[in-house]
């Protein structure tokens, strides 16, 4: 029998997909979502609504084994070899609601490692709020944040993953890590904050379906200080 | 007609696969108390890779070799346009690199599939695959090397849709014999309704700007290759034709009509739908009841009154394949297997069917795409099973039994619809 096309693969990947649901990891070409707690479906928003589609935001990404920004306690995680510390690899979420918090950050060691740090002295903790959260994605592909929503004890965001242009050498197989540090405009405090979800379409675009395959570098979650360096595992 | 190589479980068995016999099967579930089926007394089905159905569909004109050979020659002449292997100096993104790599990869597949195939009609369709997936991986790579623009690529496919519209509109139901031209005319029309949707292709998502002019490369290839093979159709059957063949679109509008009436009644006269329970007997009855069902639907959507009267035949098909199952239930079937020996009978119940079913036709021409859809349910049955790789409880092959019975109870009501449609044009 002729094997199925890519592109009937592709059809059916949501079918397929969905039954992967509770696996904990991130799939492209779905919606998905995680939290401690219950959390609303997909592309839903936190109940009694704030959200931001155009938050600003740093982003860092990198090949490595560790998210390239997080927390101290996040590195014994990131090293650990269970299940818990596997999973923690491919995404993580964490809420800085101070100054001092924010100064415990770990950054990679990367060029644009200072625009992140002038990204965190330019945040006014007394209105603002951090939420620093890392994702797992294949290395010829990029999250773009359409949005985020928060209420004092829930934190969701809604990403699209679009391709990355033809010409940027990247690996078919390989994963980088996506660490987004997302201003959040009110001030939530850490302690309070016990759910959290995601979702990830691959429809392309953050505003329905939109030009399917529009190659660019525009887009919501780009603006602020964020910057993406090429990931570290090309071939 | 030949039974597809029974490979696989031979192989299975000199793997020593047979050793995790007693394994939990995937497909058991603990409500199931019946005792397991030993994996060696399942019906020997092929490897689903190398699976074939016993029937293909065909059409009762003449395709020519040359006609075969252009398609073919126009893959080659694709792919060689193609610096393979790719590398990343060629295409750096290795996602993208894939893509194009394994669309060629399609396309010679379908290209020897071309070759192995029991029909020329299905040469034909594979060929049509095969010109696809090649134009994708030329056009993607001509964006690289030849600065292609989807523009470009959607302006042809707008140039073929126009012409199709064209054809259309000219088109004449022409033959002498009602039968044989309702089979042509439905094929023919089932592939020149293809091209006529002047939308985009349906990628899934952000594929860069590449792929999206290679999705648009597919678009246009498929479309012209659908519109080509129309053509040649028509003008090939129009060639067996004495010069003063006229239209039978009356004659098929009003076998349609007539057939439409007839199984507007078999509806009617349709019991309240059954309700979707554990058992596999009402499990078959609820799936070929709403079989019936649709059945109508696809006559009433068919367009055009040759397409009309082969949805008709289709449909047909279905509510006496629902009166046939409903007689066995009647006589106390319940579709229990106990034994391999049990799917072994059911697996070769339906194959019989098939065969006898194409026999007994007074036209076989007329219900061999009816068989042909018979003969992929009992692959996909043969899929089924080729999944399962110890032991199985009877539940667990519940989906491949009903597969085989509805094919086996379809097949064998091929030959009264065939009798009805032939009335009905005749």
């Amino acid at each position: 029998m002729v094997p199925p096309t890519r592109r009937h693969l592709l059809q059916t990947a949501v079918a397929v997909t969905a039954g992967l649901a509770g696996c904990g990891q991130l799939l492209a070409g779905e919606e998905s979502s995680s939290s401690r707690s219950v959390s609303d479906g997909p592309d839903a928003t936190v109940s009694g609504e704030n959200r931001e589609t155009d938050p600003d935001i740093a982003l860092v990404r990198t090949g490595g084994d560790s998210p390239p920004i997080r927390m101290p306690d996040d590195d014994e995680a990131s090293t650990g070899s269970d299940r818990w510390a596997r999973q923690s690899r491919h995404r993580s979420h964490v809420i800085i609601d101070t100054r001092s918090r924010a100064q415990e950050l770990i950054i990679e060691d990367i060029p644009d490692a200072e625009s992140v740090s002038s990204f965190l002295s330019a945040t006014d903790f007394e209105a603002e709020t951090l939420y620093l959260e890392t994702i797992s994605v294949q290395e010829c592909f990029r999250l773009e944040l359409c949005s985020t929503s928060w209420s004092t004890d829930e934190v969701r965001t809604d990403y699209v993953r679009r391709t990355r242009p033809y010409d940027e050498r990247c690996s078919a197989d390989a994963k980088v890590l996506e660490s987004r540090l997302i201003r959040i405009p009110a001030s939530l405090d850490a302690d309070e904050v016990n759910s959290y979800g995601s979702s990830i379409s691959g429809r392309g675009s953050c505003h329905g379906g939109g030009p399917a395959g529009t190659e660019g570098t525009g887009g919501g979650s780009t603006g602020g200080t964020g910057n993406a360096t090429g990931g570290g595992t090309e071939q | 007609m030949t039974d597809p190589a029974p490979t696989r479980r031979g192989f299975l068995l000199a793997s020593g696969t047979v050793a995790l016999a007693g394994c939990s099967e995937l497909d058991a579930q603990s409500s199931d108390t019946g005792e397991e089926i030993r994996l060696t007394q399942l019906p020997d089905v092929p490897d689903p890779d190398e699976s074939e159905p016993i029937l293909v569909d065909d059409i009762p004109v003449e395709i020519e070799d040359e006609t075969l050979t252009e398609s073919a020659t126009r893959v080659t002449d694709l792919l060689g346009t193609l610096p393979m292997p790719l590398g990343p100096e060629d295409v750096p993104n290795g996602h993208v690199r894939r893509e194009l790599t394994e669309a060629a990869e399609q396309a010679t597949g379908h290209l020897d599939s071309a070759r192995s195939a029991q029909t020329r009609l299905s040469a034909l369709e594979s060929l049509r695959r095969a010109r696809s997936e090649a134009r994708y991986a030329a056009a993607g790579w001509a964006f690289v090397d030849d600065d292609r623009t989807a523009t470009e690529l959607q302006a042809k496919h707008q140039s073929t849709v126009a012409e199709a519209g064209a054809f259309r509109s000219e088109y004449e139901y022409l033959g002498t014999d009602p039968v044989r031209a309702v089979v042509v005319h439905g094929q023919l029309r089932n592939t020149l309704e293809r091209v006529s949707s002047g939308r985009p292709p349906s990628s899934y998502g952000d594929r860069g700007e590449l792929l999206t002019v290679a999705e648009w490369g597919d678009h246009a290839e498929s479309a012209r290759a659908h519109l080509e093979d129309s053509r040649y159709l028509y003008d090939r059957f129009r060639a067996t034709l004495p010069s003063d063949a006229g239209s039978l679109e009356a004659t098929f509008e009003t076998a349609a009509e007539s057939l439409i009436e007839s199984l507007g009644q078999r509806r009617d006269e349709l019991p309240s739908e059954p309700e979707e329970a554990d058992e596999l007997a009402d499990r078959l009855r609820y799936r070929l009841y709403d079989d019936a069902e649709s059945g109508v639907r696809n006559v009433d959507d068919a367009g055009g009154p040759a397409r009309a009267v082969l949805a008709a035949t289709d449909a047909l098909v279905g509510f006496l394949a629902y009166d046939r199952l409903q007689s066995r239930i009647d006589d106390g079937d319940r579709f229990r297997v106990e034994t391999g020996e049990d799917v072994r009978a059911m697996r070769s119940a339906a194959l019989e069917a098939i065969r006898t079913g194409l026999e007994e036709s007074s036209r076989p021409a007329l219900v061999r795409s009816v068989l042909a859809d018979a003969a992929w349910r009992v692959l996909h049955a043969d899929d089924e099973l080729a999944r399962h790789h110890s032991n199985v409880r009877p539940r667990g092959l519940h989906d491949s039994i009903r597969r085989y019975v509805t094919a086996t109870v379809r097949a064998k009501s091929v030959p009264t619809a065939c009798e009805q449609v032939v009335d009905a044009l005749e």
